[in-house]
């Protein structure tokens, strides 16, 4: 990033003089959680200096919106900051990015409405789309975030609005949550992928998902993950069109849930695929000991093992 | 329209709009004189959600927060205690919230002088009101120290003080020593401690008059009530004056900064008298 921020400095700016920017992606203040900052900045005063750059006779915030509004309230007159020379709009938005990747992250959403203006301005500076690890590198986040952001950005506002609401209580209260979703569009794609015969209207079938969760008939976000498994059926040996079929059963408004699916349709090939996988694993670690060597415990644990697996294999 | 908030977060201005609207409605606020997030003294160190002056010349501040009584408001009181000014806070929270320590909470914001209110979109619910924050310092009657058959009123005395009404706690605080003045004067007369050769009305008569012919004529040997002196009737003399005084309005807010800080005056030294003519007194069981 062309601003060097060893160019900055520190000053006491005056609290009435600096103005939120207008490009900070976060968007979310959690009320107790400002109520706690503003009793340590009431004690301590502010202990790390806001930034901010110089537009005019005024200033604009780079990072630190909260200590501002805190210092605000306490009806303080100055509050530390580093003063860095103005940005370009891109350079703006790249600095509280690179800032927040590296300290306190942001709620994934508000990291999400943003990225497409970031994708925008990079596009406009290195005339063509940027790759994921260009991205990562521009804003400090790892690619796993970006991805994750982009599947955020591609669900309907109307559920983005429904987070950014849940997003304004207490962590601990949040349900309807950013990893919601994202597990749920993830198992929606690889459907998609898969089965694109299964899911005719993708928004009917989020609305469906979502009402099971809310109801409870499904318990736990880490279930979307067995969709996932359903659709790929067929690489356990499952046969693809009664897992198809079982899909089109939990799309529909029922109290069908994901894991009655799953263990109705390909919830015995995971399990076996599963055991193979181990088994596997284990001839190689036995075929690397010395018979002599085998300790008592480790040669009854085995031969429990082999009476197990005659049961199984005389079975 | 909303109002534009510049520190409150996002989540909390429905429940600020509903508060202040509740307010205006119940309690007639000028808006002329409306601040949002605006500090109501440069050397009180928080800026209020919402202030406003009251028609009764009190500032009344709104804080809206997630939680009943958080602990940055406790600098504020503090402040306008010290500064002796007549502010009324009101914490405003949303109903529904839930929160570990919501009763203690509440207590604390009680007994710091501090209102509270629920609101949602419909309707606002006062938990308590807030007691203007120049009396909040009111120093707590030591209620077992006073015979039993006084400790009720004087605990209403208290509460009502407490309760925002400081001119009526002091006017029950002086019933309380009128009444019992004119029961050792009935009593001192019928025992011939005191003459009362003015032929006074022990009942009726003003109760200065009462008090200044007692000093003179009564006999304080006799009555074994030698902590009478004549100065501590001259103490009890000086309230008299206020006997009446204080259900008079403040004309403007200057006025209520003056009487708020009389009042808790007169109403602790009002208690701390009474108190004295009881223990003077003790052996006549008034």
């Amino acid at each position: 990033m062309p601003t060097d921020a060893s160019k900055a400095k520190l000053e006491q700016i005056r609290v009435d003089r600096i103005d939120r920017n207008p490009e900070n992606p976060r968007l979310v203040f959690r009320p107790t959680e400002l109520e706690d900052l503003l009793e340590s900045i009431r004690v301590r005063g502010v202990q790390v200096p806001i930034s901010v750059f110089k537009e005019g006779r005024r200033y604009v915030l780079i990072d630190g919106e909260r200590r501002w509004k805190c210092s605000l309230k306490l009806n303080r007159e100055t509050v530390p900051g580093l003063v860095q020379p103005k940005p370009d709009p891109l350079e703006n938005l790249l600095l509280m990015f690179n800032i927040h990747s590296l300290r306190e992250q942001w709620d994934l959403l508000t990291i999400a409405l943003k990225l497409p203006r970031v994708i925008e301005l990079l596009k406009r500076k290195l005339q063509k789309e940027p790759t994921e690890r260009e991205l990562s590198e521009q804003t400090g986040l790892n690619r796993s975030m970006i991805r994750r952001c982009k599947l955020l950005m591609e669900i309907p506002q109307e559920y983005k609005d429904q987070i950014l609401e849940e997003l304004k209580k207490p962590k601990s209260k949040q349900k309807i949550t950013e990893d919601l979703f994202i597990e749920m569009e993830r198992a929606l794609k690889t459907v998609e992928r898969a089965m694109p015969d299964v899911i005719p209207n993708k928004d009917s079938v989020r609305r469906v998902l979502l009402k099971k969760f809310e109801k409870g008939v499904i318990d736990s976000r880490i279930h979307f993950r067995n969709i996932g498994k359903i659709a790929r059926a067929e690489s356990v040996g499952y046969d693809r069109s009664d897992a198809a079929r079982e899909l089109q059963k939990l799309f529909a408004d029922n109290s069908y849930s994901i894991e009655q699916a799953f263990l109705n349709s390909v919830g015995e090939a995971y399990k076996e695929r599963d055991v193979a996988t181990r088994v596997t694993t284990l001839l190689n670690l036995l075929e690397q000991i010395d018979p002599s060597e085998l300790e008592s415990e480790v040669k009854e644990k085995l031969e429990q093992l082999r009476n197990r697996l005659s049961e199984l294999l005389s079975g | 329209m909303a109002r534009d908030y510049k520190i409150l977060v996002p989540a909390l201005h429905a429940t600020a709009e509903a508060s202040i609207n509740w307010f205006q409605t119940h309690w007639g606020l000028k808006a002329r004189s409306e601040k949002i997030e605006e500090a109501i003294d440069p050397d009180v160190r928080l800026k209020p959600t919402f202030s406003v002056q009251t028609q009764d010349h009190h500032t009344l501040c709104i804080e809206v927060a997630a939680s009943v009584y958080p602990n940055y408001l406790d600098a504020f009181v503090l402040s306008c205690r010290d500064r002796g000014l007549p502010v009324k806070l009101y914490i405003a929270i949303q109903k529904g919230v839930y929160e570990a320590e919501y009763a203690q909470k509440l207590k604390n914001a009680k007994q710091s002088g501090v209102g509270v209110m629920e609101v949602d979109d419909a309707s606002g619910t006062v938990l308590h009101n807030g007691l203007s924050l120049s009396l909040t310092g009111v120093r707590p009657i030591e209620i077992r120290s006073f015979p039993k058959k006084y400790r009720q009123s004087l605990n209403d005395a208290a509460h009502t003080f407490r309760d925002g009404n400081p001119p009526k706690a002091c006017s029950m605080i002086y019933d309380e020593i009128e009444a019992s003045f004119r029961r050792f004067a009935k009593k001192a007369s019928s025992k011939s401690w005191w003459p009362n050769d003015a032929s006074l009305r022990v009942a009726t008569a003003s109760w200065a008059k009462l008090i200044a012919d007692v000093d003179k004529h009564l006999d304080r040997k006799a009555c074994g009530c030698n902590a009478l002196t004549p100065a501590f009737m001259a103490r009890m003399l000086g309230v008299t004056p206020f006997r009446n005084d204080t259900g008079h309005k403040p004309a403007n807010a200057k006025e209520l900064k003056k009487r708020d800080q009389q009042l808790r005056t007169r109403f602790e030294s009002a208690v701390d008298l009474f108190h004295d003519f009881l223990s003077a007194t003790k052996r006549l069981r008034l």
